[in-house]
């Protein structure tokens, strides 16, 4: 004799794993004392150099860490190592995201306590890095000028989830005839009461304002 | 396109919540939000291939869509 089955409601996060771990990570990260920030953003948006010029500001007063995720290559390590800064690469392989246990992994026998700022380089994705908690204090989402004003409405769950709009290439505005207050406006409609930040790694126009954002989050 | 590896996710969650019931899992019903990032779709062929081999293989994915960001395991159907 065969019964129905019986629906039993569970009620659960599907990425609940991840939460636990990145509460887990986040909880680690203030009893050491280290304040971490994430950096999303699509591929090419100036991510990498961004972070290379971040690394190289706070290392004189501060110190500094990261920790890059990339899909395959190495090259954004060395790029970044340049800074002086401790670098370590997370090659994911096909993995479109970093996620929390990556990241527990990937700091295996670091001293945290000895930092102050730890950097979390995501993949370059608008999309998938949304849906994983990293354990992070801050998430930044990185976008160019190059890249069009609508890229907030396009990606809303991303701009969402993030704590601050960092807009480079700010150097190369007026050549691609960049509308500062579009991107704004779609900036606030997706996630109202960000800042949003426009900086140059290039010229290092907007970098002290950025620099002063990261140093007022520890003090 | 991470609807895979929210899938492998959700084979562990329902396979674990199943093992505690007791019985065969036969169906997985899961409510996705719109802003969730997920597409229906990807990850109802994802779960297909992530539950392979699994004490839930062959159990119907049933997703609801709701608002937000919501990733949920709801409920699960068992047969005794």
């Amino acid at each position: 004799m065969t019964t129905a089955p019986r629906l039993v409601e569970v009620r659960q996060n599907i990425l609940k794993h991840n939460d636990i771990l990145a509460r887990a990570l986040r909880d680690r990260f203030q009893e050491s004392g280290v304040f971490v920030v994430s950096l999303v953003s699509s591929p090419g948006s100036g991510k990498t150099m961004l972070l290379e010029r971040l690394l190289t500001l706070l290392k004189r007063r501060h110190r500094v860490a990261a920790l890059v995720g990339d899909l395959a290559t190495e090259n954004d390590a060395a790029r970044l190592a340049r800074s002086g800064a401790q670098v370590r690469q997370i090659t994911t392989g096909t993995i479109c995201h970093l996620d929390a246990a990556m990241v527990e992994h990937a700091l295996d026998g670091w001293a945290l306590d000895q930092l102050d700022f730890l950097f979390l380089e995501n993949v370059g994705n608008l999309v998938c890095p949304a849906s994983y908690d990293l354990g992070e204090h801050l998430r930044c989402v990185i976008l160019s000028v190059t890249e069009g004003e609508d890229k907030p409405l396009k990606y809303p769950t991303i701009f969402n989830t993030a704590d601050v709009a960092v807009i480079t290439k700010i150097d190369l505005a007026s050549a691609v005839e960049f509308d500062r207050e579009a991107i704004e406006r779609n900036v606030q409609a997706v996630r109202p009461g960000m800042r949003t930040l426009a900086v140059s790694a290039k010229t290092g126009e907007g970098m002290g304002e950025l620099v002063a954002l990261m140093e007022a989050a520890i003090t | 396109m991470h609807e895979l590896s929210v899938a492998v996710s959700l084979v562990e969650i329902a396979t674990e919540e199943g093992g505690r019931l007791g019985g065969r899992v036969c169906a997985v019903h899961v409510k996705i939000g719109q802003l969730a990032g997920v597409a229906k779709e990807a990850l109802a062929f994802s779960f297909d291939i992530a539950s392979q081999d699994t004490p839930i293989a062959g159990s119907r994915l049933v997703i609801e869509d709701t608002d937000g960001r919501a990733l949920e395991l709801v409920a699960l159907e068992i047969e005794s």
